[in-house]
């Protein structure tokens, strides 16, 4: 099976927008 | 219709039962209006109902689901997670761990997990050992998630805490 997107420029761009939405859900969320 | 398409049906059926009520369930006791933060269940809910089992109905698509569908179920995870543990019981013992706290809300949220990898599952194998083949700690294994649940509660944690 091909996988999916793995060290392309695809995957950097995923992942960095990925945890800039995770930081900010964690900077909204006040427990 | 064959057998497997039928299962795969039922499953998508499952899964926009299942994040249906779940969203209800937040939209009754987090109203949007009340915090900010309300949002994410209120947005993960519609992308969950909608685009998630859309993505699941066709072929070509089912990989994104899963991955869409599997990465909501860890960021419900991680912030349910945070919930139980900023709002532990007075008085913590075994009952009110798991009665008093939202780990029966995360449990229920796992079936979304797995009704996604059911399908997912479904959808590639010929045999059940086409489902297990390649390394565990890579896609689309339960190795992959549980690394992206780790890595996903430090980053949430850090925006928490640094934010």
């Amino acid at each position: 099976m091909k996988r999916f997107m793995l060290f392309k420029p695809g995957w950097w761009i995923l992942h960095v927008l990925a945890i800039i939405l995770l930081f900010w859900l964690g900077h909204l969320v006040n427990f | 219709m064959l057998q497997k398409q039928h299962i795969k049906i039922l499953l998508i059926a499952a899964l926009a039962v299942v994040s249906s009520g779940g969203w209800l369930m937040h939209f009754r006791t987090h109203p949007v209006t009340w915090a900010k933060a309300n949002f994410i269940p209120f947005v993960a809910g519609i992308i969950s109902v909608l685009l998630v089992t859309v993505l699941f109905s066709f072929k070509k698509t089912i990989p994104y689901a899963y991955v869409i569908n599997g990465m909501i179920v860890m960021i419900g995870t991680i912030v349910m997670g945070h919930m139980a543990l900023a709002y532990l019981p007075k008085d913590l013992n075994l009952a009110t761990f798991f009665l008093d706290t939202t780990i029966p809300y995360i449990l229920v949220l796992w079936t979304k997990f797995m009704i996604g990898k059911a399908i997912f599952d479904l959808d590639r194998m010929a045999s059940i050992e086409m489902s297990h083949r390649g390394k565990f700690f890579r896609y689309p294994n339960m190795g992959f998630w549980w690394v992206h649940l780790a890595a996903m509660s430090i980053v949430y944690g850090l925006g928490n805490r640094l934010w």
